[in-house]
């Protein structure tokens, strides 16, 4: 997830010109071609945004360059490039380094995959620049995709100290306190993360699941059904209100919850394997079998690695 | 506001209990190390020199048997060796330990024939311990890093190992076994889980994402192996084969019991990061000629995978009433940042992971699991959870800093069909070990039940349950089949003046690289006696026995109830 605040001011303006799109070589004004890849980023068009920063690199190679070519490279899923372009802005930036570079090149780092870079590089903006609410942000995610709880959740905390009503502080927060099984402070983060952004879907449904998981089974059927009044194929709402039924032995309700689940993601792995059991509970064992059969299929066609960072990211040595 | 792509990885980090306060916990019992008095003095054997071969991590086991039958059960500790590369000489193979019924142990295994001189050791994983011949007393099969060894018990308190181990063998990675009788001839067969297709000669070396710091390789680099089972011919001879279904499993733990209440038993195994199994046994010859079965049905059942339809790293399992509903639930642990997953069994055959309902999860996720039993260790009638914990990767403090390599055990008390982390009963099973091994018996016959641990690289561990007896009165069966197999493994027992009714079952294989006691415990809270007993034998006989008094362990004899007791109560005398 590439989070807010990362293309600054340049999402206001329209798209540029088809003249100035195709500029024809060095020598363009360079405050003409930054304009102009700032509005393609801002219009969606990364690839010609790409096109006009590396035309911009070329012809002013300064850390702003760099940076914006770092930014449409990391928003065109070219991750490796990005943080190429994004080391070059950051070797060419003020000594202390700029905050929003730093925060792009861990962003790029963490979508590539080399979540530990990710998180050296944020570590060190975020020690230089304490009082950065998104790079302890992005920091906290950064631990949180590496299954690192207690930094996770130490970072994040000091994100939502710094930022109080940043409803993605929330979250994540929320996120690592429920992976360190602490629901309680976790239904507070999701709770206040749903009230500062009551169209946070996620926030909603992981309050829900917490419930779920504390026992309160009652306040996540409202939150689930809530989130469906919001959104009324969201998946991940419809299969959480259709685990509850299905625990509660209302097999029928959890039928018709996974089958809506799968008409809007027709291969939801947790929806599958739990609607044949919802079948098979109801005796419909030729319908369980064949939706056994997609569920392998799903399965195979994603298999899962496993959930730690140390094993799963083992590798044998080249 | 877009919404967020939460990575899949962290959807299941939603845990189920709150993390439990000590102040406001209850302890009624408290486990105690008693090693040191004991006399017990094993320490396991990796044999690493650093190269991380996978096998260093997967011991240590540990089985309990009354060898000499003087009803004190005796420890026989499982014991790695030398890899190639690992300089140190000395090596002391496997332990057997003679319990003196004064809360010391002494060594008998040179006396009792098991001491393997240098060239004669191999690296040895868990086991079990059974009358394979119906003679009266436990032999043993000890699984290895490829052949088994099995050993006749004679008797007279020695051991003779069988040649080639009278074919229950295979030349695989054998890890835990359950002995049951799976084709109803009245003897014990043996199920072997089998791990990885791995041999020293194919290791390779793997890193870490972290400064590419050399780490064991994940199993996903060996294919799994086919399961094996052990056909026992009757007349002290084995028939090996390998258990069709199981070819891509990575088995590390198996337990046994009969779901279906139908006379006939089903084998759990807990695969490694591919699904687990559940075979259902079918008795009568097979198009090959064999003398059962197997038709695997894990995916069906529910208990494959967790409730997301994702596969874990199956360690450890075991069966038990934890609900009292009459009906065997099942336990699995699972690698850190899983939980250990429980199943709800719905009857009919049908499963539901109810990790969350059950209260283990939240606890469960930052530790990586191994050994478990689900017995009564407050002895209020209902099943608790022990588990012990331990990190495979030596350097994980290096990988992730939150997580260690040794690890506290954890106890888990159940509330009425709830279990609830109770600290404050853990002890000295908190301090952090390397755990793998964990069997469970009453060392000491004071009417609760101890632990035996088996820890990985460290010493072994005998933990004595302090408070179990005092809250509340207990009884032991022990169980002497005939025409059943002689152990009544598989007989299934019935308290059914309890409320709701208790019911337990010989139970063949559980936790890991283990086996516990062959006593069959019950708690009984304030009862002073059980009231009717009733028992299923593996025969298909039906026995009836009268209220039996607390406080003691009755040996009951197929058909003819009652023949013998021991004392088994705090402050008992020995028999």
């Amino acid at each position: 997830m590439l989070l807010p605040g990362v293309l600054g001011a340049a999402g206001r303006a329209p798209p540029p010109t088809r003249a100035v799109m195709v500029g024809q070589a060095r020598g363009e004004d360079p405050a003409a071609l930054l304009r102009a890849g700032q509005r393609w980023l801002a219009a969606g068009n990364f690839e010609n945004a790409v096109r006009v920063f590396r035309r911009l690199t070329e012809t002013a190679p300064d850390a702003r360059a760099w940076y914006y070519l770092g930014v449409a490279l990391l928003e065109s899923g070219e991750f490796a490039d990005a943080a190429a372009a994004l080391r070059r802005a950051a070797s060419l930036g003020p000594p202390g380094g700029n905050p929003a570079v730093a925060h792009s090149l861990g962003t790029a780092l963490l979508r590539g995959g080399d979540s530990g870079e990710a998180v050296r590089v944020l570590q060190e903006a975020a020690t230089r620049h304490p009082g950065n609410a998104p790079i302890l942000l992005q920091l906290g995610y950064a631990h949180y995709t590496r299954l690192e709880g207690e930094a996770a959740r130490e970072v994040l905390g000091r994100a939502v100290e710094l930022s109080p009503d940043d409803p993605l502080a929330r979250f994540y927060l929320g996120m690592a306190e429920a992976a360190l099984g602490e629901l309680e402070p976790a239904t507070r983060s999701f709770r206040e993360a749903a009230r500062l952004a009551p169209d946070l879907l996620d926030a909603r449904v992981a309050l829900a699941r917490t419930l779920s998981q504390r026992g309160l089974e009652d306040e996540a059927r409202t939150g689930y059904a809530a989130v469906l009044a919001a959104e009324p194929a969201w998946p991940p709402a419809l299969v959480g209100l259709a685990m509850l039924d299905l625990q509660a032995g209302d097999a029928e309700a959890a039928v018709a919850g996974f089958e809506a689940a799968l008409a809007a993601e027709p291969a939801q792995r947790q929806a599958l394997y739990n609607l044949a059991a919802a079948l098979a509970r109801l005796g419909r064992l030729e319908e369980a079998a064949e939706v056994r059969e997609r569920f392998r299929e799903a399965a195979s066609n994603a298999p899962e690695p496993g959930r730690s960072l140390a094993r799963t990211a083992s590798r044998p040595r080249r | 506001m877009n919404q967020i792509a939460v990575a899949a990885t962290f959807s299941v980090m939603l845990a189920s209990a709150p993390t439990a306060s000590l102040a406001g916990e209850e302890a009624t019992l408290r486990f105690t190390d008693r090693t040191e008095v004991a006399g017990i003095t094993f320490h396991h054997e990796d044999g690493g020199s650093g190269r991380r071969f996978v096998v260093e991590i997967v011991g240590a086991g540990v089985l309990v048997l009354d060898y000499d039958q003087d009803g004190w059960p005796d420890l026989f500790f499982v014991n790695g060796r030398s890899l190639p590369g690992d300089t140190t000489p000395a090596t002391v193979g496997n332990r057997l330990y003679r319990n003196r019924g004064d809360g010391r142990f002494t060594d008998r295994t040179a006396a009792a024939g098991l001491l393997d001189g240098p060239d004669a050791l191999r690296y040895a994983m868990g086991g079990a311990a059974g009358d394979f011949d119906n003679d009266g007393d436990p032999d043993l099969l000890v699984t290895h890093f490829g052949e088994e060894r099995l050993y006749w018990n004679q008797g007279d308190g020695t051991f003779r190992e069988a040649p080639g181990a009278a074919g229950a063998s295979d030349p695989a990675w054998t890890t835990s076994a359950a002995l049951f009788d799976a084709d109803g001839d009245g003897d014990l067969d043996v199920y072997a889980a089998n791990y990885l297709d791995y041999a020293l000669a194919t290791h390779r070396d793997c890193v870490s994402p972290v400064r590419e710091l050399l780490a064991y390789c994940h199993p996903q680099e060996y294919p799994g192996v086919a399961d094996s089972w052990f056909e026992n011919l009757g007349d002290r001879r084995f028939r090996a084969a390998p258990a069709p279904g199981s070819e891509d499993g990575k088995g590390l733990g198996v337990v046994v019991t009969d779901l279906l209440a139908d006379g006939i038993p089903d084998v759990h195994v807990a695969n490694d990061t591919t699904p687990n199994f559940l075979f259902r046994l079918e008795r009568g010859p097979g198009p090959d000629g064999a003398a059962v079965s197997f038709h695997e049905d894990g995916l069906a059942s529910g208990v494959a995978y967790n409730e997301e339809g994702l596969p874990e790293a199956g360690m450890g399992t075991d069966w038990g009433d934890l609900d009292r509903d009459g009906r065997m639930d099942l336990v699995v642990t699972n690698f850190d940042f899983e939980t250990n997953t429980v199943y709800r069994n719905l009857g009919g055959g049908l499963f539901l992971d109810a990790t969350a309902s059950f209260g283990v999860g939240g606890e469960s996720l930052t530790e990586l699991a191994f050994g478990c039993d689900l017995a009564d260790f407050n002895n209020d009638g209902w099943p608790d959870l022990v588990v012990s914990n331990g990190h495979i990767l030596d350097n994980i403090a290096e990988i992730q800093s939150n997580l260690r390599f040794a690890q506290p055990g954890q106890f888990f008390e159940n509330r009425q069909g709830t279990l609830r982390r109770n600290r404050a009963a853990e002890g000295d099973f908190a301090r952090p070990r390397v755990g793998r091994g964990l069997a469970t018996l009453d060392y000491d016959r004071d009417g609760d039940l101890d632990l035996a641990l088996a820890n990985n690289r460290g010493p072994a561990e005998l933990l004595e349950n302090h408070g179990g007896a005092e809250a509340g009165r207990s009884i032991g069966l022990l169980l002497i089949g005939g025409p059943s197999n002689r152990d009544g493994v598989g007989a299934s027992i019935t308290l059914e003046a309890a409320q709701p009714v208790q019911r337990e079952e010989r139970r063949a294989g559980s936790s890991y690289l283990a086996q516990h006691d062959a006593v069959v415990w019950f708690g009984l809270g304030t009862r002073a006696e059980s009231g009717p007993v009733g028992i299923r034998w593996p025969s298909g006989r039906m026995e009836s026995l009268p209220s039996l008094p607390a406080g003691w362990i009755h040996s009951i004899r197929e058909g003819q109830g009652v023949v013998g007791r021991q004392r088994a109560v705090a402050g008992g005398s020995p028999p």
